[in-house]
């Protein structure tokens, strides 16, 4: 798609705020940014956890300023964006990475637990971007990209309060792109494929793995499907961060950017296929997976048939 | 002969929700419209007689899960649904800048979280039946997004990707699911109930020529819109009684264009000629506004 953007020194004085810094993409994009020359202001809930970020700084030589920001917690945001305009006078870029995931069938999800990720998810990244604005306005420059996922454009079992909220950041981007336009900010979704990050060992629900749920024989074979694609997973968070890279360093950046062979494959069937006969197929070919092995291993019936 | 479907519709008090409810009724379903509140009953009673059809009128507000509970019991009692209909949402108008963040919450805990927790309520007897039609009414917005509806396109988006979760879920227990997506039409949403969010008209937001620009283009797409509820009530129709429904039905042949073109064109050319299209009549008619 693009070729990976050589460093370059006339990036030095342009601030890029990475959210959700502690681990995983955000990581990766912190320093992959930082190698090509921008100021990164990497931030993370709990500072406590910035070891790992600052280990591999280190380890590459590059300066990564490492800020607190809750994206559910307003004040963490105007603190470390003042932060920013106080340290550098600009900021040219977001990058909206901060996110939790859920898995569990809908069913077994419970309003607290989907409450919880349309918080930081959607309107984390809506505050952040709120608060980002203003400044991008008055330089009449600006690039937000927003971290959504192939699940935000292709719904899958056992990810419906992800998914929901990863469709809203779509739905949102795509109109604020447009609003944005005229005063010089590109907005950019990129939507990774799955890639093997802390933020899914840390996403079952609660009541997911419930023996009592109509859909406990199919959430077990799901997450046995899940473990499979993780290990033959090949998108990794370092060809994020540089794509990433890539988009803040174009000229005309596009709205939206997917990541990873398989995804482009999906969406390539899905556009060419005729009518449904996609979706169709997906779910067949996901339930399947999931119903199919449910049914033939030692699953008792009784399970699969409320 | 067997008993005619029991089907509940969410947001029945006014436009696409009254006059899918109506139609519903008239082609003999047993029709549980739900309104918000109460004092939208008269009105839907008095159309109901009008048309000459009967409907349970039920108090049903998505963001309390009392009244789900208690409509859930009244209608329960009588019969499992076959069809849930979920229809009830808000709109939200304004640019992203100009909206309160209290707003856009407030259009998600109606849209998304609201739809959840009616389907939620109702999906255990449906699941035991093992049939029945989901549908969540979305709108084209939830599949192409506008300048000045960032939120609620966004709830709009929420929920066609919660669509596509559950349709997978539940097919195994002989649900299916499926979206509606109207285009444009000339109901409250886009008179009455547009939902302009507080600071939409700001005179002091960058956006104020803009937003007002935009607002007068969308008048005239509403008043030139070929689409009518009654197009949407028949769509819902034929989702209910074919014998297996598409996972999309979208109203309105211009929205069907427009959705036919993203889907071939490459995405780049595709956000070239349509967003750049909506950007550029909104500033040739922000500049007529200023110059006016």
């Amino acid at each position: 798609m693009m070729k990976t953007g050589k460093p370059s020194n006339e990036m030095n004085d342009k601030s890029v705020l990475v959210t959700g810094c502690s681990s995983g993409l955000g990581l990766a994009t912190a320093l992959e940014l930082a190698a090509r020359g921008f100021r990164v202001f990497a931030t993370m809930r709990e500072l406590t956890r910035r070891g790992e970020l600052e280990a591999q700084a280190a380890q590459r030589g590059l300066t990564i300023e490492v800020l607190p920001l809750d994206v559910t917690r307003p004040e963490t945001i105007d603190a470390a964006i003042a932060t920013i305009i106080e340290r550098s006078g600009t900021l040219y870029g977001v990058v909206n990475n901060a996110g939790v995931a859920l898995r569990g069938f809908f069913e077994d999800l419970t309003e607290e637990e989907i409450r919880h990720v349309f918080e930081t998810n959607v309107f984390g990244t809506m505050a952040v971007t709120r608060a980002a604005l203003p400044h991008m306005r008055a330089a009449r420059e600006g690039r937000i990209v927003i971290v959504t996922s192939v699940g935000g454009r292709q719904g899958v079992l056992a990810l419906t309060g992800y998914c929901a909220s990863k469709f809203a950041l779509e739905g949102f981007g795509e109109a604020l792109m447009q609003e944005v336009k005229p005063f010089g900010i590109a907005v950019s979704l990129v939507a990774p494929g799955i890639t093997p990050t802390p933020i899914w060992d840390r996403s079952i629900a609660k009541n997911a793995l419930n023996p009592d749920s109509p859909y406990h024989a199919l959430f077990l074979e799901y997450r046995r499907m899940v473990q499979k694609v993780m290990r033959g997973a090949t998108v990794t968070p370092e060809a994020v961060g540089q794509s990433i890279g890539d988009i803040l360093m174009a000229e005309r950046p596009q709205l939206r950017y997917l990541i990873g062979w398989r995804p482009k494959l999906l969406f390539a069937l899905r556009r060419y296929l005729p009518g449904e006969s996609f979706d169709r197929a997906y779910t067949w070919l996901v339930l399947r997976r999931v119903q199919g092995r449910a049914r033939s291993t030692k699953t008792p019936q009784a399970e699969l048939t409320p | 002969m067997t008993t005619p479907p029991l089907v509940v519709i969410t947001g029945a008090g006014t436009g696409l929700g009254r006059a899918t409810a109506l139609h519903l009724a008239q082609r003999g379903m047993r029709v549980y419209a739900t309104v918000p509140t109460l004092d939208q009953a008269p009105a839907l009673a008095a159309a109901a007689q009008a048309a000459g059809v009967s409907l349970e009128i039920v108090q049903l507000d998505v963001t309390d899960q009392g009244s789900i509970d208690a409509a859930h019991r009244q209608i329960i009692a009588e019969d499992t649904p076959f069809a849930l209909i979920n229809n009830a949402a808000i709109a939200l108008r304004g640019y992203f800048e100009d909206l309160l963040p209290e707003e856009i919450e407030r259009a998600f805990e109606v849209n998304v979280l609201g739809t959840m927790k009616v389907i939620r309520t109702f999906l255990p007897e449906m699941r035991r039946a093992r049939r029945g039609r989901l549908l969540i009414i979305t709108s084209v917005g939830g599949r192409i997004a506008s300048l000045g509806v960032s939120g609620y396109c966004a709830t709009k988006f929420a929920q066609e990707g919660m669509a596509e979760c559950l349709q997978q879920e539940l097919k195994p227990f002989g649900i299916d699911v499926v979206i509606v997506e109207p285009a444009i039409i000339a109901t409250e949403r886009f008179g009455a109930n547009r939902g302009y969010a507080a600071n939409a008209f700001d005179p002091q937001s960058p956006y104020h020529d803009r937003f007002r620009a935009s607002q007068r283009l969308t008048d005239r797409l509403v008043a030139s819109s070929p689409t009518t509820a009654q197009d949407v009530a028949l769509a819902i129709e034929a989702a209910l009684t074919t014998k297996r429904p598409k996972l999309r039905y979208a109203v309105g042949r211009r929205a069907r264009v427009v959705l036919a073109a993203r889907r071939l064109l490459p995405a780049p050319l595709f956000d070239r000629l349509y967003f750049g299209e909506a950007m550029r009549r909104v500033t040739a008619e922000a500049k007529q506004l200023e110059s006016a």
